[in-house]
Formats: C-alpha cells, structure tokens, sequence
C-alpha cells in the first residue's frame, strides 16, 4: 500500500465514521451551540432553578417519547400519543373524587385500584391499535389516527367540557411532588429511559425492534415474529403515553378536554430532533435525550432572552426543519455509504 | 373631557400621535376618567419613578382580541414606565405552562397573566407569589377560588355579555321565531357565562324557540358544518347568537353562499370586524369584551401595587369588572375609535 493510497484510505474511514455518526453528533454540536449561546445571553440560564426547570418541563414529554422511541425504531409511527395521554389522565380523574365545585359524574375508587385500573385502560387502547396494525393490516398511520380520535372521544365523553382536579395521592406526588429539591416527574421520566436505553441495548427484544425497522424482510426471514414486536412496541408507546398523562395531570394541575394536544408533535420532534431515523432501525433512547434536552433548552432560552413573542415560533420551527434537514442527510449518506 | 379628546383626534394621525399630544400623565388622567375612575382616586396612581420590569402572557396571541390586548398592555406600559416581556399561551395549557415556568424562574416587578387551562399554572405562580411578587389575573379564573393569592382578578361579566346580545337579538327579532346558539369550548368559563346570560334572557320570551346549541369550540370551520345543516334543516331559522363574532362572521359566509339573508346575528367580544359588521347591518349587535381596559388595568394595578405598595383585599379589591358596552349601529363609530387607542 502506497502513502497516497493509506491517506486515502484514512480519508474514506474517516467519511464513513462521519456519515455513521452524523445523526448522533448533530443534535449533541446543536445542543452545545444552543447552552453557548443562551449562557451567554442571559445570566439566568446556567441557574441550579432554571436548570431543573428544563429538566422538568422536559420530563412528561420524555416519558411519552420513550414509547414513541420504540414504534419509530420499527419504521411505524404513533400518532394518538398526546389523545391517549390526556384521556388515560381524565379516566385517572373519572375514578377519583373531585371538588363539590367540579360538576363531572364520577366513579371514585381507592386510590390503588384507580391507578391500577387507569394503567389497564392504558394497555387496552394500545392492544386495540396493535390488534389494528397487526391483525387487521391497517397503517400505523392510520390506525393511531383513528386511535387519536377514539382517545379524544373519550376525553370529551368523560369529562364533558369541566375540569377535574384530583388526583390519587401518589400520582400527585409523582406528577407534581418533590424530593431533595428535585421533581419526582424527572425521576420517574430518568428511570423509565434507562430502562427503555437497557432493553433495547441488551435484550433480544431490543434487537428485534432494531431488526425490524432496520429491515423487516431480513427479520422475517430471520424468524423474528415482526407482528408480534410491532403490537408490543404499540403497547408499549401506549402504556408510556398513560404513564405520562396520568402524570401530567397531576404535573398540570388539572384534566381537561385537548390538555396534552402540543405532546404529539413535541414528542415526535423530541425523538426524531435527537437523530433516531423516521424510516426506523437506527438511534435509540441516548438520541431522544438529547432531542428532549435540544427541545427543552430552545424552549426556556428563547423565553429568557428578549425576543420578539411571534419570532420565536418561527425560531422553533426552522430548529425542526434543520434537524430533519439532517436527519434525512444522514440517511442517505449512510446509504450512500453501504452503496460503496 | 370629551371635548379634549375630539381636539386631540382632530390634530392625530395615529394612535401614537395621540399618546404623544396627550403626555403621559395627561393620557393616564384621561384614560381613568374613561374608565369610570374617580380622579381624586386616579391622583393615587402614579407613573412609575423607575423602570418596572413585568412579566405577562394571555391565551395565545394568534386570537386578535389577545393580539390586540398585548398591544394595548405594552402602550400602558410606556406611559408608565414599564418594560413588559411577553410569554406566548399559543393557545395551549401545557404551552402556556412551560413559558410561565420559564417566567417564574426570573425576578419581576409584577405579573399579569391571563390562563388558558384553569388550574394548570398554580405551581409556578405560587413560586413567584411566595418571592414577593404581585400577581394580576386578567380576564379567565387562573385556579377555582381560594387557591391562589392573587392581587386581584380583572374580567368582564360573562353573563351581562350574553345577556345584553340576546337582548338586541331578541328585540329585533320581535320576541318570536326560531333562533339557534352557537357555543365556544364548553369548559371555558366565558361560552358558560355567556350561555347562561343568553337563557336568562330568553326565558323571558315564550314564542322564541331555540332550535340548537351546540359547540363549534371557537372554530369558524365547526361553525361552517354546523351552519350549513342548520340552515336546512330550518330554513325559517330568524336569528343566531354566537359566542363570539369570529364565530357570528363564519355564519355569515354560510348564509350568503346558500343565497339566504336577513337571518339577525349578535356576537361578543366587538373586535374591529365585528364592530364594522355591525356598522353596515351584516350583524345586529356584539358586546365589548374589553380586551384594552383588561389589558391596561392590570399594568396600572401592577405599578400601582410596586409604586404605592397597594396591598390585595386592603387597598385593591380582589375583583375588578372591567365592563364594556352592548355595540349597536349608534355608538359602533366612537367605539371604534375608543379601540384604535387602546382605551377599551
């Protein structure tokens, strides 16, 4: 081998490490640029309280996209995650007793056996879209709209344009206590991306999804039962989505009708900004906490700088449209790079 | 007072010129004196001696009556020497609640902010009540009662509202035939003051009947689909009250394009539009909600509370109606003018 030849070989490595690392060092070069410059912007941001602020403005999106981690790694999508949050927090607040002033008919129940049946609603709407997808053969796209719309039916259903207030003891506690100072909505949200980040990492059903939305026909053929992993992952985003509406209600203060709407976009942003690929098989939960923390910081930054109200809108979503710029960019020159 | 006020429209060109002829002080005298106040009271009120810093957000600033009520907060505040950085609802709770999340962590003089989720701000406002700060709620409840300890709450009188459309609406059409209602969100607290002042005055009329009343939730494309099978269904339909006039104009399109006419139509809230619409009979009559004096009250309460140390519940009740006039064909013109100043 000749220098020329070595040089232009260090050169190509170093192109194909790029072009495989592109979707995970944007969003991480994105993140640094934005704490830079709102550090330097404004003298409150590097605060221990603003810091925290983030984390917990961040963390009931980020139980959410856990779940959605999961069906965008299979190459699905779930569009009911926001609708599901909100009506699984008003069922939550359907079976616990609420103010003489809320005028909802309810059903309390103890608190345990509210929780416990609030997360069993959960499960059955995430096996009536799995049920769909798998079984019936309808798009994800289209059963979780479906699904969406069935999730706000309920909402309006139960509670009937009043808003509830109560919640079980514990949920209020995970959804708007504290701890040492720390939320326990960030605890709960850490803990549950952790575990998710362990699944996929080392457990064979963790490959599988890798698998499946890497190339479903390889898995096929491989023997993975691809219907079986994409109804678990539509559970799962669905018992996330509960988890998070249960919360969030809590964190929020009260249920109402179209309460989570903003989650469904926030939560995709999340997981897709982060670098996980919209055409599935690659990322995975390291990505979508840099998507909450690039999300969560452009959010509180642009509201501790002065700038205009109607600018920041725009701010976000030309943020959007460069992270998807990228993360499309870094799909093809993956492929690019397994062509040559 | 009057007087002085046609002089000053006369020489302006725009509402800038105006604040600018009148002066500061001058501006806040006259302002108060529209406003109802007593001016040996309104002598209390001062021009903050310092730059005040003030926080504020409404429901989302893509509806024009909040649009408009920024607009008017901010012109207050220059008169009275306050910078006011604004947090966008975007017309969402949980948007709403991240921003003001982001508020609390800041140090304010005062914060007046209007809710869109009732109950979802609590957390970060009893943090900024706790560090001292004077709290103003403007037009919607920010928690059921008791909850917060608020300085004081600026609104209108939902009920009055519906109460005084329905009125006109019910007049002109000569206390018989079918009329419909056409409701905002159902969980908002001002479509439910509205519907009740609605009934309150439609009981009083026993050959009206009411023939619908469903929600279109502030949406003018609800309100299309709802209009388009009303309007078949009864044909003989005499008149429609709306919880807002967005609402009432989407109606109006409908009626047109099905080649109908003078079906009576009364709104709320008297934005621009509506008010123009009332001028040329399009509508019958819309009522003020008073984005302006809603708005710019709540930066006069706040410099008054940081200025003059008034205390909530001593010296400021904890309630202020901010009120505003049932607009028919007669007093459309002025109004229009009150609104191009900010000062209603």
């Amino acid at each position: 081998m000749t220098l020329a030849d070595s040089t232009k070989s260090q050169k190509s490595s170093l192109k194909q490490l790029l072009s495989d690392q592109m979707r995970n060092i944007a969003p991480i070069f994105t993140l640094i640029i934005l704490v830079l410059f709102f550090a330097v912007q404004s003298p409150v941001f590097f605060s221990v309280a603003n810091l925290l602020n983030i984390l917990s403005n961040a963390s009931i999106t980020g139980i959410i996209a856990v779940g959605l981690t999961f069906v965008i790694l299979t190459g699905e999508i779930d569009l009911s995650v926001a609708a599901l949050a909100n009506a699984i927090g008003i069922t939550m607040a359907f079976f616990t007793i609420q103010p003489d002033y809320v005028n909802i008919a309810t059903i309390p129940l103890p608190g345990l056996i509210c929780i416990v049946l609030t997360l069993a609603s959960a499960l059955a709407l995430g096996a009536v879209t799995a049920f769909g997808v798998t079984k019936i053969g309808i798009p994800s796209f289209i059963m979780t709209l479906a699904m969406m719309q069935i999730a706000n039916g309920v909402s309006a259903l139960l509670v009937r344009g009043q808003i509830a207030y109560t919640f079980p003891d514990l949920i209020t506690l995970l959804g708007a206590g504290k701890i040492f100072g720390l939320r326990w909505s960030i605890i709960v949200c850490s803990l549950l991306l952790l575990f998710a980040h362990l699944v996929l990492t080392y457990t064979r059903f963790g490959r599988y999804v890798f698998m499946v939305g890497g190339n479903r026909e390889a898995a096929e053929y491989s023997g993975v039962n691809v219907k079986m992993i994409i109804g678990a992952v539509m559970i799962i985003s669905a018992m996330c989505s509960g988890l998070a509406g249960m919360l969030g209600v809590a964190y929020f203060g009260s249920a109402q009708q179209n309460g989570f709407d903003d989650f469904l976009l926030t939560a995709i942003s999340a997981v897709v900004v982060g670098g996980t690929s919209l055409f599935g098989g690659r990322g995975g939960i390291g990505n979508t906490i840099i998507g909450l923390l690039v999300l969560g910081v452009l959010n509180n930054g642009l509201d501790l700088i002065q700038i205009d109200s109607f600018l920041k809108i725009l701010i976000r979503g030309l943020i959007l449209l460069a992270a998807l710029v990228i993360n499309v960019y870094a799909q093809k020159l993956k492929e690019g790079g397994a062509e040559g | 007072m009057s007087h002085d006020f046609d002089d000053i429209n006369e020489i302006a060109k725009s509402r800038r010129d105006v604040f600018k002829l009148m002066g500061a002080t001058a501006a806040a005298g006259a302002m108060f004196a529209t406003a109802g106040f007593d001016p040996a009271m309104a002598q209390e009120l001062k021009k903050a001696g310092r730059p005040l810093k003030a926080a504020m957000s409404n429901a989302g600033l893509q509806a024009t009556w909040c649009a408009q009520g920024k607009q008017a907060a901010e012109a207050w505040a220059k008169l009275m020497n306050v910078e006011v950085t604004w947090f966008d609802g975007e017309l969402s709770a949980t948007k709403q609640r991240a921003t003001i999340d982001n508020m609390a962590t800041q140090k304010w003089d005062f914060v007046a902010i209007q809710t869109f989720g009732i109950g979802t701000l609590n957390d970060p406002i009893k943090r900024v009540i706790e560090a001292g700060t004077p709290v103003i709620t403007m037009d919607t409840m920010m928690a059921p009662e008791g909850q917060l300890p608020i300085h004081t709450f600026i609104a209108p009188d939902n009920v009055m509202m519906g109460s005084v459309v329905a009125d006109q609406v019910l007049k002109a059409m000569g206390g018989k035939g079918k009329i419909a209602m056409t409701q905002g969100a159902l969980g908002h607290s001002g479509a439910q003051g509205r519907a009740k002042g609605f009934k309150q005055v439609l009981a009083n009329y026993p050959n009206v009947e009411l023939v619908d009343e469903q929600p279109a939730d502030w949406d003018v494309t609800k309100v299309a689909r709802i209009w388009d099978s009303l309007l078949t269904k009864h044909p003989d339909l005499k008149a429609g009250f709306f919880h807002n006039d967005d609402m009432a104009l989407a109606a109006d399109k409908v009626i047109k394009s099905k080649g109908m006419s003078g079906i009576l139509l009364g709104g709320v809230d008297a934005m621009p539009p509506a008010v123009n619409a009332v001028l040329d009979g399009t509508m019958v009559a819309t009522v003020r909600n008073p984005s302006c004096r809603i708005h710019g009250w709540s930066i006069a309460a706040g410099v008054a509370a940081v200025i003059a140390g008034e205390k909530p519940g001593k010296d400021i009740p904890n309630f202020i109606l901010a009120d505003g006039p049932v607009i028919t064909k007669d007093n459309a013109a002025g109004h229009l003018w009150l609104q191009k100043n900010f000062l209603i």
